[in-house]
Formats: C-alpha cells, structure tokens, sequence
C-alpha cells in the first residue's frame, strides 16, 4: 500500500523531453521575465543575454536555456537575426511558468525532500529502497541521487548507504538556521574582498522597489520570496572569501526546497521588503559597516519566534521547563 | 481629528491574542489606533500583525519573576488533571489556575496602572477573566471582551461556566456550583482583599470580574448561544458572530498519500500539544484513514521522529486559513477555534480537556454542529468511526455552510470595532 500511494508523487512526469527540465530552470526563466521587466524590456524588445544574465547573476549558458524555455512557452519569440525578442504577451504568459510539466527526476527530487521534511522516510537510505517506495527506475533515482548530492542535501556513506544531511525544519532547526546567518552574512558582507556585481543588485533593487510600492492586494508574496531569496544568495556569492561563500551557498540551498505548514506572513514580507531596500542602498553607497548592522537587524526581526506555551493569564513558561 | 488610541489588553493564550487582532485589524481600517500590552514573552505576535505592543515587564524583570515559580511542576500536575472530568478539575486545576490568574492580577497591577498612564488610550479593551483595578481606576472607557464560551456570563436558566453540564441537566448544574464555589472561596477572598487594597468593592458569587458600565463584546455565534432567564441589555452586550482575523490564503503542503481526499486539521491549542503520547496514538489511527491529516505540534515537532504518508506536522499554521481549507476540525473545544469552524462551515470534534473547552464540546452536540470525544477515553475504532462520520455527514456540512454564509456577512470583527468607537463618541 504504502509503494503504491506513495508512487503518486512521481505519477504523470514528462517523459519526452530529451534533457532534463529541472525547478531551478522554470526559476531562472522567470527570473528572467522579472529581469527583462525591471530592465524596461517591452514587448517585442530585444532580449540580451548578457544583460540578463548580469541581472539575474549567473552566466549566459543558463539564460540561453531559460531564453529557450520562455520561447517554447510563447513568453518570448525567436528573433530572424538571432537571440529572442520579448513576445506581445509576455505579461500575461509569465504565469504559466509555473505550471510546467515536470520530469520524473525533479518530482522525485521534490517528493524525497517532501518526506524527510515531513520525516516521512529516514535519513539514511539506499537506492534500492528509494527505488521501492517511490517505484521509480535505477537510472531516475541515481539522477535524483546525483543531484541530491550536487546540491548538498545527501552524502555518499559506507556500505552503499546515503546520508541525507538536517534540515532546517521545524522551531528548534528554523531558530539554530537564524543563529548561523546572524552571525555569518553580516561577516559575509565586512569581508575584505566583498564585492558585489552592481548589475545584479540594481535588479534586485528594482524588483523590491515594485515591491515595496505595490497596494495590499498586488502584492505578490512568490516574488517577494524569490527577490528575498536572490539577495542573500547575492551576498554570499559577492563575499570575498571562498570559505564563507561555500558554506553560505550550502547553506541557503538547504534551507530552499523546504514546504512547511506555516503559510506566509503577507505584513511580515512588506516590512522585510523595505528592510532589504534599506540594505541594498547601504551597499551601493558602500557603507558595508551600515548594511552588515542591517542585514543583523533584518535577520533578527525575521528570527522572532512564537511563544512556546501560553495559558489562562499565566506568563509563558522558560523553556528550561520542558527540558 | 485625532487619531484614537485603543489599548488591547488580551490574555496571555492565542485564543483571546486572535480574536483581539481580529478586531484590532478592523478598528484600524476605521482609523483608530490599536496598540497592545502584552504579557511578558508574548510580544512578537502582535508585531507580527503590523501592530505597536507595549510589555509589561522588561525581559529582566520577566526572568527574575519565572526563577519564582516551579512551572515544571505546575505543568506536570495540570497534565494529570487534564485526564480527568470537568467536576474532578475543580480541585486539581480550576482552584490552582484561578490562583495563579489572581497572582498574575496582582503583579501586573502596578506597571499596568503605569503603562496606562504613559499610553493615554482613549478606550482599554481586556479580553481576560479577571478584573484588572488599574483599568476600572483609569476612569477611561473599557470593554470587556468575552471570548471564552458564553457561558462566562453567568444567567440562572444557563449552565455554569466551566461546568460542561448540559442545557437541561440542572442536578448538573447545583452540584458543580456548589463544590466550585467551595473550592475557589480561599481564593476569592484572597482576591476579593486585593480589589478592597484598591478601593474596589469585591464581587458576590463565584465572579472575578465584573462586566463594562460600557461595552461587552461576546464571542457568541447565534447558533450557539442559550435562552437566557434575564436577557442582556442590547445596548452594553453585543454578540458576536465571529472575530476572524485577516490572514494570507494557504495552501496544503503535498502529501506522499491521499492528495485529493478531505483534510483534517487537528489543533489542541498551545498546552493541549505537550501530550505528545496522546498526540502519538492519534497519528496512528489517522495512518489507516483514507484522508490527509495536518497536525499542530507545538513546541514539540522535534519529538516526532516519523510521520505517516498522509499525515504532515509542524508547529504553527495560520489557522483560520487552514480551517477554511478543511472538511473537519479536531480541536479542544477552545472558544476561538470553535468559532472558526463555525464561521468557516467546518464541523467540530471537540476534545476537551479544561476551561471552556468542556463547555463548547457539550454545546457542541446540543447545538449538532460537532461532536464530542473525550480526550483520551477511546478505542481507534471509536476514533475513527467518529472521524469517518463527521466527514461523511453531508447534511451537517450543509447546514453549516449555510450559517457559515449568515457568520462572514455579519462580519463580527466590524460591530466589535464599530460598537467600540461608538462609546468613545457618547
């Protein structure tokens, strides 16, 4: 029973494509659409790759592919004289990014997230016995398994096992993820070769300013999260130091791809929007002492955490109590 | 003219802190100006909302009081006592917590009163159980906020409160009146000397708070509330039907099993989640049930060291987000959870295990909008048929969607804002 319920979070994938069509491709490309949006890119306006890959921070290789992508899903034309051109419809396609068939490996990678995040399933497995719960071919999970390991969430054990590294679920994991970054991305941000791509931020600076001035009901939280999302990846990738950026790239890689239960905080996100404007304008004028003291403040007021236990008029219990 | 500051003085439980931003959310689109006074270690939440909070206490201050009390003990002896019936908890919780509630009045009093004097609120509105002198002494306008059953506001021809007697069961009610108000007189005198040390006079009865000369707000939806002996004067007694707040849609967390059946949300409230054995046993009777089950856990999701396909747990939600997405709402018959299932068209299984919660689940079958269980006298036959039942129960669903409809138009959250500025422009 349990092998046949569980196959539903791989049923339907699509098989055809000739490569993989991963998340964080669907991502970029949207990105991408944001990018070319915030850049004043109108309909039928070129759409340049290095432009877009300086904005979105990465290199031309993905964007082409997220170009490609966009093209198929009718968000961008193909231009007689090479590249792509934003299509007259752009706007209202974009959305349907997110409606992408995915590939029996993503959904995969998606479901074994899903289960550990929930600890519905071990930490330590083998791919036979993935192969078992999900009723999924050697080859889909050794892909999986791959990227898993690509991404930092698995490591290879002794004897044909794979150790899925914590993750950051739940209070206790959600509070000690919060201690790490309040120490490490304002130190991040006062390394000596801290240098950030100013293209990369004035895109992030343009998508929270949209943000920041949209109405109540227009606020989208998605991108909120997203442009959140890019920042930080931003400030570690911009870090002068190797060792801090590995760990705070890995980091942020593990804490994504979490589903919780929580929902979003719509006013939270608002307030956390113009915190990180605050910050990003700290940084283009390279006050870095005033945008790490920032950073802290905005990661301490995001770590706030709810009260443990509360009764009729009685004050909440010290945690020591529960020890 | 200026804005209107109205101070919300809600309890320390999620219930009352809910319902209270509710209709801080509202008197904010009407222009005035909620701010809140938290008890210690509660700010945050109100924050959370856009909201000014003002504690009572430094955090110092907080930890000096807490190193006072044993609340290891304190927990470990209510834990039993949530085992046991309504009339059992006179004596093991009822008459301990009123002590621990009249400490609590007594220690707040002195920077409450200052707060008060360095807010200047136009209007105070207490969602409590027990009358705070620094409030009656401000001579500002102050509401009362009931958001425990109705039944806190005592009438001859209603069952007492606490008491999860039924409607008509009146040996029930003499009985739990009599060995009550026994068991909390020590208590109540003591309290009683303390309204005299602030030149109040003490309350007749079992009562520990009186209600407003100007306003009462209760949170008593219209197919729930009792034939009263004396009705309530329309002009200070308002009834709510409901003070859901404005939270962001949400949307269920995929499930390795069961994605397209009915969802249950079961949530004991903050203490109800420290059972986690009880919690144990429910999880696997929900693992052989064709439905998807979502869990508040609490503080204690690190105790749960596997979950089944159809079951995901964390330790907070946006609650009335997730009700409205659920077929079924196992609760502990909490006033406000009761409310938004009610207001959602969401049928309850209540099981209780103090205050109210024993008052709700009774009038919960009464009323046919639920059922009750008790909380851990069941076999998982019984459990799940009880489950299988509700969800299955077209015609109660039904019903309830149709006064679910009556609930959200009569928007409960703007009369409590509208009625509160009304008193301030008398």
């Amino acid at each position: 029973m349990r092998k046949k319920t569980a196959t539903t979070a791989i049923e339907g994938a699509a098989t055809n494509s000739a490569k993989p069509l991963r998340q964080r491709h669907v991502e970029l490309a949207q990105r991408v659409v944001e990018a070319a949006i915030n850049a004043g890119i109108g309909s039928g306006d070129r759409m340049p790759e290095q432009l877009l890959a300086q904005q979105c921070n990465v290199s031309r290789t993905p964007i082409r592919r997220a170009l490609q992508l966009l093209a198929e899903q009718g968000i961008a034309t193909v231009d007689p004289d090479g590249g792509y051109r934003m299509s007259d419809n752009a706007g209202t396609l974009a959305n349907q990014i997110d409606n992408l068939p995915h590939t029996e490996e993503e959904q995969l990678f998606n479901a074994i997230l899903d289960d550990l995040a929930a600890r519905r399933i071990p930490t330590s497995q083998t791919l036979a016995t993935l192969q078992r719960r999900y009723d999924a071919s050697r080859l889909t999970v050794q892909n999986t398994l791959q990227r898993l390991l690509e991404e930092q969430f698995v490591e290879r054990a002794a004897g044909q096992r794979w150790l899925f590294k914590p993750m950051v679920v739940g209070s206790e994991a959600t509070a000690q993820s919060f201690e790490f970054r309040i120490l490490m991305e304002p130190a991040a941000l006062l390394t000596p070769g801290f240098k950030v791509d100013p293209l990369a931020l004035a895109g992030i600076r343009l998508s929270l300013e949209n943000l920041a001035h949209a109405d109540e009901k227009k606020f989208d939280a998605a991108v909120a999260e997203r442009v959140d999302f890019e920042f930080h990846l931003l400030i570690a990738r911009s870090c002068g130091n190797p060792f801090f950026q590995d760990t705070l790239l890995n980091h942020h890689q593990r804490r994504r791809n979490v589903s919780s239960g929580g929902g979003t905080n719509i006013y939270k996100l608002r307030q956390s929007v113009r915190e990180l404007l605050n910050i990003v304008e700290q940084i283009e004028r390279q006050q870095f002492e005033l945008a790490a003291d920032l950073l802290r403040a905005h990661l301490r007021l995001l770590s706030f955490g709810r009260p443990r236990v509360v009764g009729r008029s009685i004050p909440p219990m010290p945690e020591a109590a529960f020890v | 003219m200026t804005e209107k500051i109205i101070a919300f003085f809600p309890e320390a439980s999620y219930g009352a802190a809910l319902n209270c931003l509710g209709i801080a959310q509202e008197l904010r689109k009407q222009g005035a100006r909620p701010v809140f006074i938290c008890h210690p270690g509660f700010h945050g939440v109100f924050a959370e909302y856009g909201f000014p909070e003002y504690r009572l206490f430094s955090e110092q201050e907080s930890d000096d009081s807490a190193n006072d009390i044993d609340w290891t003990k304190f927990v470990q002896r209510h834990r039993e006592a949530f085992r046991t019936s309504a009339f059992e908890q006179i004596d093991s919780y009822l008459a301990p917590t009123w002590e621990a509630v009249v400490d609590t009045a007594i220690r707040v009093e002195a920077p409450l009163r200052q707060l008060i004097q360095r807010l200047k609120p136009d209007a105070i509105v207490v969602d409590n159980v027990i009358t705070f002198p620094a409030v009656i002494n401000s001579g500002i306008p102050w509401v009362r906020v009931v958001s425990c059953a109705e039944t806190e506001i005592a009438d001859p021809d209603i069952p007492p409160y606490l008491s999860g007697c039924s409607s008509t069961d009146r040996l029930c009610w003499n009985e739990f009146s009599q060995r009550y108000a026994a068991a909390i007189a020590p208590v109540h005198e003591r309290y009683s000397g303390f309204l005299r040390s602030c030149g109040l006079l003490p309350y007749q009865g079992s009562e520990f708070m009186e209600t407003s000369p100007w306003l009462n707000l209760l949170l008593a939806p219209k197919i729930l509330r009792h034939t009263r002996k004396h009705t309530l004067d329309p002009a200070k007694f308002v009834f709510l039907e409901g003070c859901v707040r404005a939270q962001e849609p949400w949307q269920a967390p995929r499930f390795a099993a069961h994605n397209d059946k009915p969802l249950v949300y079961t949530s004991f409230g903050s203490l109800g989640a420290m059972d986690i054995d009880l919690f144990e046993r429910m999880i696997q009777v929900f693992a052989q049930l064709p439905y998807r089950f979502i869990m508040n856990v609490g503080s204690w999701r690190e105790h749960y060291q596997t979950t089944p396909d159809n079951i995901f747990l964390d330790s907070w939600f946006p609650q009335p987000s997730v009700v409205q997405e659920s077929q079924l709402f196992i609760h502990h018959g909490g006033n406000n959870s009761f409310c938004e299932a009610l207001y959602f068209g969401v049928p309850s299984l209540i099981m209780p295990y103090c205050w109210d919660g024993h008052d709700n689940a009774q009038r919960a079958e009464e009323t046919k909008v639920g059922k009750q269980l008790s909380r851990y006298d069941w076999s998982d036959e019984e459990l799940q048929n009880v489950i299988t039942s509700l969800i299955e129960d077209s015609a109660m669903h039904q019903r309830l969607q149709e006064n679910a409809k009556q609930m959200q138009a009569s928007n409960g959250a703007n009369v409590a804002a509208a009625s509160i500025l009304k008193i301030l422009n008398k």
